[in-house]
């Protein structure tokens, strides 16, 4: 789904900064369609 | 409406079933009651048929399911000495019980599709009545019947005194001595106006609510309705049998959402038109009465 | 297995920190965090279970004999949002932050402080809740639904609960990002997603629905306080708006609401029952995706909920087509479950019975979802007994007995020590038989005409609500055996549980000592596929 997960701390840390990023879109993005419909 | 011809022996099973808890057609629910009612419209009827069949669809498979479960926690015990098999899956078998369940619950979507459609189906209907919901009452409004306007016949329902004053916390008088006059129990199930409407007629009812949601429901009609403020709801029935039938509101509406009852009494059509009529000249008399009182000077200072 | 007991040897330098408050009000550990979230699941449990035992006292003959109308609305509408924001949610995330680290192999969770804020957020939140029974209003009596113009009447009890779902909405959606965060980045090397533990995937599943209806939750709840202090009108008709709207938004997050507290008892039960039968679980991929396929179901079946509103009539069609399709991906779990169980070599311990218990009641919960379905039929169900059976069925004797199951099966690892056997199995006939005599009445009643959220009923219903009050009192004083239990392995247990603890576990979280170190895989294991439940790939 989100690509090889590493093993070293480094690249863990880098995979958890991307998927943290993508979900909060995802968040933001729900929330403003769903705000939206009421301007 | 039934919808015949789908299992055939399953519905004989079911009306034996159904017989135990619902021999005759009966207004009130009774104790240890564990069926729907099969009612007095072709409407409940015909849910009662679908109810009765989608039980026996999921005993059905509950027995395949569940006795196989049994039979393995027999068979296959460890202090039976039985020793686990290895294998893990099998394409096939999944494909086997996707498709079939699928099959199954179409079988059910079939007919339940039918009795919604014919239960959406206003067109037709010979009267109209206006029923909405508020904390905590039912008013009813009688529009038209037979194609003529009804001229101002409109009262509350509201849960009857009898009712009223054991339902008070710490009471101390008893549930069980609320009788109506067949000596039935109606605790709760009483109210101080009767909704009457006639048998055999396609009746159209418009329901609404006055202040929060409210639900409209008698379970020997076979159907409920919300009635929710700003919209109206349509809904119709055809009762098929003189009597009584209570119901209750069925939707959360504050404190006394428990306490709200709806009776319908239901009366041959020539008995009907004759109340109607009485409604009707009580209110023209009632009119009069008060436009009179209104030029009658009150007294001094007034005129 | 040589490497395990290495590991081991290497995480003994980390000692748990020193100091209570700093271990327990500042944890970034994700065994202590989960501990926090299964002992307030506990307590919350009991207060929702205490609500629940007045409204059947009440209910227990005709008449009205202990609470006003107006109180019993309070107790009914926070029994459900303690049991279900309290009790059931909390006790899945505890069982996530506990055991998904040491099934994948990672250290902890991707964000460890997050973690602890995810959780401290739930007291502070059900404060606020609970401290409005105390307003001059009372607690909001609108049901947990919330409908409005219902739940707007009335006083400021409705304030205290729309910031409570704030706060517990945003602790589960910083806990859904971590657990999504760690089970894509954290992964032990060897451990693919199709080899993962089913319990991992179905969170991980669970976690995305999460995320995509607490938000709409947010917003729902949002317009209804605006509607009631700032003048809005979303759902005043007098205003221009329409009250149907509430139930749509509320509903969209309803509906994955009820899979999301179902879904992780599915991939508990799926660790319990081959363990117990030695066999692997049947269909491991199938059941995968029909758990993919549910969660992705589960938003197109909301108006089930809203059937008698009057919707239109492709609508009603539509949405029970829908929900009667969900069905089928559910039944293929339970002949899945069946299966693994057909011809292994089965035990009974305490975890099995629960399992087992589940697999048969929760289906009983299933089949009044199909009859529900129909929507002629359910226009005799809606808003009665009929449908509180069916939640109960799924709820209690599903979701509750998934976390007994999980908490049983996983308890001698967490603590060291196995729990009294007898008394794992006395606590389970006693639930077992009296959630049944508590709520299978409940469909009688419901056929049979009594509507839900009404304190007082008719005569007729008398005889099956004192069965269902006997059923209820007893259930309840019998989860306190439970309790019992688990306070005597922990702290008073003598016998000590091996790292494996039961013959037929599998997975790297059992190559672990009992009790598991505060730090486990500070080094990535090195995977063994023979080690894991599903490290055979071809299925």
């Amino acid at each position: 789904m989100e690509g090889q997960p590493g093993f070293d701390p480094a690249t863990r840390r880098a995979g958890v900064r991307r998927t943290v990023i993508i979900l909060i879109l995802v968040i933001a993005v729900i929330l403003g369609l769903f705000l939206s419909q009421f301007l | 409406m039934r919808f015949g011809g789908i299992r055939n022996g399953a519905l004989a099973l079911a009306v034996a079933t159904g017989a135990l808890s619902a021999a005759a057609v009966r207004a009130n629910p009774r104790p240890w009651q564990l069926n729907l009612p099969e009612g007095v419209t072709e409407t409940s009827h015909a849910v009662w048929d679908l109810n009765m069949a989608s039980f026996l669809v999921c005993v059905g498979i509950g027995i395949v399911v569940f006795g196989a479960m049994i039979i393995a926690m027999f068979r296959f015990r460890k202090s039976r000495g039985a020793v686990a098999e290895k294998w893990s899956h099998s394409t096939k078998l999944e494909l086997v019980w996707t498709i079939v369940p699928v099959l199954i619950l179409a079988g059910l979507a079939w007919p339940a599709t039918k009795v919604l459609l014919q239960n959406k189906n206003t067109a037709g209907a010979q009267m109209t009545i206006k029923v909405t919901g508020y904390q905590w009452k039912w008013r009813y409004d009688y529009l038209d019947y037979e194609g003529r306007t009804v001229k101002k016949v409109g009262f509350m329902s509201s849960l009857a005194f009898s009712s009223n004053k054991v339902r008070q916390l710490d009471s101390g008088l008893s549930p069980y001595s609320v009788k109506a006059a067949d000596g039935s129990n109606d605790y709760l199930l009483n109210v101080d106006h009767l909704l009457v409407v006639p048998v055999g007629v396609k009746i159209r009812f418009l329901v609404t609510g006055g202040d929060v949601i409210h639900s409209w429901w008698v379970p020997d009609l076979g159907w409920k309705m919300d009635a929710i403020p700003g919209l109206v709801n349509a809904a119709w029935t055809n009762i098929s049998k003189p009597g009584i039938y209570r119901g209750q509101c069925a939707e959360l509406c504050g404190q006394d959402h428990g306490f709200m009852p709806i009776v319908v009494k239901a009366v041959p059509k020539a008995q009907f038109e004759q109340w109607l009529a009485a409604q009707e000249d009580g209110a023209r008399l009632d009119k009069a009465a008060r436009t009179a009182q209104a030029s009658i000077p009150h007294g001094p200072g007034q005129g | 297995m040589a490497h395990a007991s290495t590991q081991g040897h290497h995480d003994a330098h980390h000692e748990a920190p020193s100091g209570f408050f700093r271990r327990w009000f500042m944890s970034t550990n994700h065994k202590d965090i989960g501990t926090l979230y299964l002992i307030f699941a506990g307590l919350m449990f009991f207060i929702g279970g205490a609500m629940a035992m007045v409204i059947r006292a009440e209910l227990f003959e005709p008449g009205m004999q202990l609470v006003q109308p107006y109180f019993f609305n309070e107790l009914t509408t926070m029994h459900a949002l303690v049991m279900i924001f309290g009790a059931i949610m909390p006790a899945f995330v505890g069982l996530a932050n506990w055991m998904i680290p040491l099934m994948i192999g990672a250290p902890d969770m991707a964000l460890p402080r997050m973690n602890n804020m995810s959780f401290w957020l739930l007291p502070f939140a059900f404060t606020i809740l609970l401290s409005s029974f105390f307003l001059p209003g009372g607690a909001p009596a609108g049901g947990w639904t919330m409908y409005p113009p219902l739940s707007i009447q009335g006083g400021d009890g409705i304030a205290f609960l729309i910031f409570f779902v704030h706060l517990s909405g945003i602790s589960s959606i910083m806990g859904a990002i971590n657990i999504i965060a760690t089970i894509l980045n954290m992964r032990a090397p060897g451990m693919d997603l199709l080899k993962m533990p089913i319990f991992v995937w179905t969170w991980l599943i669970t976690a995305f629905l999460l995320i995509a209806v607490m938000p709409v939750l947010a917003g729902g709840v949002t317009m209804l306080l605006t509607d009631k202090y700032f003048g809005t009108s979303f759902f005043n008709a007098a205003g221009g708006g329409d009250p149907v709207l509430f139930q749509h938004v509320f509903w969209f997050f309803g509906h994955p609401e009820v899979y999301i507290m179902i879904l992780p008892a599915f991939g508990i039960i799926s660790e319990v029952i081959p363990t117990f039968s030695r066999k692997p679980l049947f269909g491991y991929k199938a059941m995968v995706y029909a758990t993919a396929s549910i969660a992705f179901l589960s938003f197109i079946v909301w108006a089930h909920h809203m059937f008698t509103t009057g919707l239109p009539l492709g609508a009603e069609l539509f949405f029970m087509y829908a929900t009667m399709l969900i069905a089928v991906p559910t039944g293929v779990k339970v002949f899945n479950w069946v299966t693994t169980m057909w011809g292994g070599s089965l035990t009974f311990e305490t975890p099995m019975l629960f399992a087992v218990a589940f697999v048969i009641l929760f289906t009983i919960g299933g089949f009044s979802g199909i009859m529900l379905a129909l929507v002629p039929a359910d226009f005799q169900y809606q808003d009665t007994y009929f449908v509180v059976a069916h939640f109960h069925y799924v709820l209690v004797t599903g979701a509750a007995f998934g976390i007994m199951a999980g908490v049983y099966f996983w308890l001698p690892k967490w603590s060291g020590h196995m729990y009294s056997e007898r008394w794992g199995k006395i606590h389970f006939w006693l639930s077992v038989i009296s959630v049944n005599v508590l709520f299978f009445p409940m469909h009688f009643l419901g056929l049979a005409g009594m509507p839900r959220r009404i304190p007082d009923y008719n005569v007729a219903f008398a005889d099956f609500n004192m069965i269902s009050s006997i059923g209820g009192f007893v259930f309840g004083a019998s989860q306190l055996i439970m309790v019992g239990n688990i306070i005597y392995t922990v702290f008073f247990a003598k016998r000590k549980a091996s790292d494996r603890v039961w013959e037929g576990a599998k997975g790297l979280e059992w190559t672990v000592p009992s009790p598991a170190p505060h730090h486990t895989f500070s080094v990535p294991p090195v995977i063994d596929d023979s080690l894991l439940a599903h490290g055979d790939v071809s299925h």
